[in-house]
């Protein structure tokens, strides 16, 4: 297995993983960072953190999400380095369709971040039936595009966007609760 | 006075969800959706004119029935029986069914063939097709690595437990198949079940 690779301190784990998830893991990249590429080099450290991370950490049933947290948050580090009218696509119009409204000129440092609020959203993903889960996490985690979505569990568009809708609903209600609005 | 967030902070926070939340199943095969297409009657006399004798007439046997044109020998069991006897090879495309003929799926086998012995299943994949490709058990993603190589196929074990689902897909997307195995922990009750065509095997 791979993870033995990397507690082996093999250097092979690299490689098998880039043969593994390399294209996957690529598509994931230039689909946040839009056309103006810097996915490789997101790529890149995102092995070297994994080479860092692992052992102590094992994530050896969920090695490919393990790998696209690392990836998505370079990505994202990268794009808030961008002036915001140079972001990518996708990643604009996922903000936008999660607040519902204007996109927030506020900074992502601006205090709230934090485990606090990944607890509170941890907990509303938890809640949902496993399908939905799947949208949801497709949808705001991976950034697929909703027809992908569609395509990818046999359903409509049409039944995408009102799952989305209504989850975006019930993650502000939840979000509420805790005295948080978006 | 709640607390204003910003639709950057809650992807960043999005990003740290559990990993254990974020795991997704394979694509659904639009070829299993389009299984919902065949009439009851094909189901029936499918079941019976051909899948009823295979399984009946267990795997060995009825794979004999078939065609003959068996999977290539792996060499001999552990009790001295030959596998060649016990191993089904699968080329496109594959009805899967139920003990009671209900039809579980079906698939276009593309590259991939199956071999089962006593709870493990191999799955062997052409060599065209190996690069990049994922493998899903249960529809869990497996980080399974290659048991064996010959000049056509890699090879992969997988235990086989209760009803288990395999699905293999390719590093483009592409489903390459699903397949329903059940077994009950020895060799004499895994049924394979689906129907076979042996006629393009190729050699190995």
């Amino acid at each position: 297995m791979i993870i033995d690779l990397y507690f082996e301190r093999d250097e092979r784990a690299i490689s098998e993983c880039d043969k593994k998830y390399g294209i996957s893991l690529r598509t994931f990249a230039s689909r946040l960072l839009g056309d103006e590429g810097g996915g490789e080099e997101c790529l890149d450290d995102t092995y070297m953190k994994s080479w860092e991370l692992i052992p102590p950490s094992e994530p050896r049933n969920y090695l490919f999400a393990f790998l696209s947290k690392i990836l998505r948050r370079k990505c994202l580090d990268r794009i808030r380095f961008r002036a915001r009218e140079k972001r990518g696509a996708a990643i604009t119009a996922v903000s936008d369709e999660l607040v519902g409204a204007e996109p927030s000129t506020e900074s992502a440092d601006s205090g709230v971040l934090g485990s606090e609020l990944s607890e509170i959203i941890a907990e509303f993903v938890r809640s949902l039936p496993n399908q939905k889960r799947e949208v949801f996490v497709l949808r705001y985690f991976y950034m697929e595009q909703v027809l992908a979505i569609a395509k990818r569990l046999g359903v409509t568009e049409g039944k995408i966007k009102t799952d989305l809708k209504r989850m975006r609903d019930k993650l502000r209600l939840h979000l509420l609760e805790y005295g948080y609005t978006v | 006075m709640n607390k204003k967030i910003s639709a950057e902070e809650l992807l960043l926070a999005i990003g740290d969800l559990p990993c254990e939340l974020l795991s997704v199943s394979p694509p659904v095969s639009r070829r299993k959706r389009n299984i919902r297409t065949l009439s009851i009657a094909a189901a029936i006399a499918l079941f019976v004119g051909v899948l009823s004798p295979i399984i009946i007439g267990g795997m060995a046997k009825s794979l004999e029935n078939v065609g003959g044109n068996m999977a290539p020998s792996k060499g001999e069991a552990a009790d001295g029986t030959n596998r060649e006897d016990m191993e089904s090879g699968i080329n496109a495309p594959c009805l899967i069914i139920d003990a009671d003929g209900n039809i579980l799926d079906q698939s276009v086998l593309d590259g991939g063939r199956l071999y089962t012995s006593f709870g493990m299943a191999t799955i062997g994949i052409s060599h065209n097709d190996y690069s990049g490709i994922s493998l899903y058990i249960r529809g869990e993603e497996s980080e399974l690595i290659p048991s064996d190589v010959n000049n056509s196929y890699v090879f992969f074990d997988i235990p086989v437990k209760d009803v288990t689902k395999l699905d293999a897909k390719s590093a483009d997307g592409k489903m390459l198949f699903t397949v329903i195995l059940t077994a009950d922990g020895d060799f004499a009750d895994i049924e394979i079940l689906h129907i076979i065509e042996t006629d393009d095997l190729p050699e190995t």
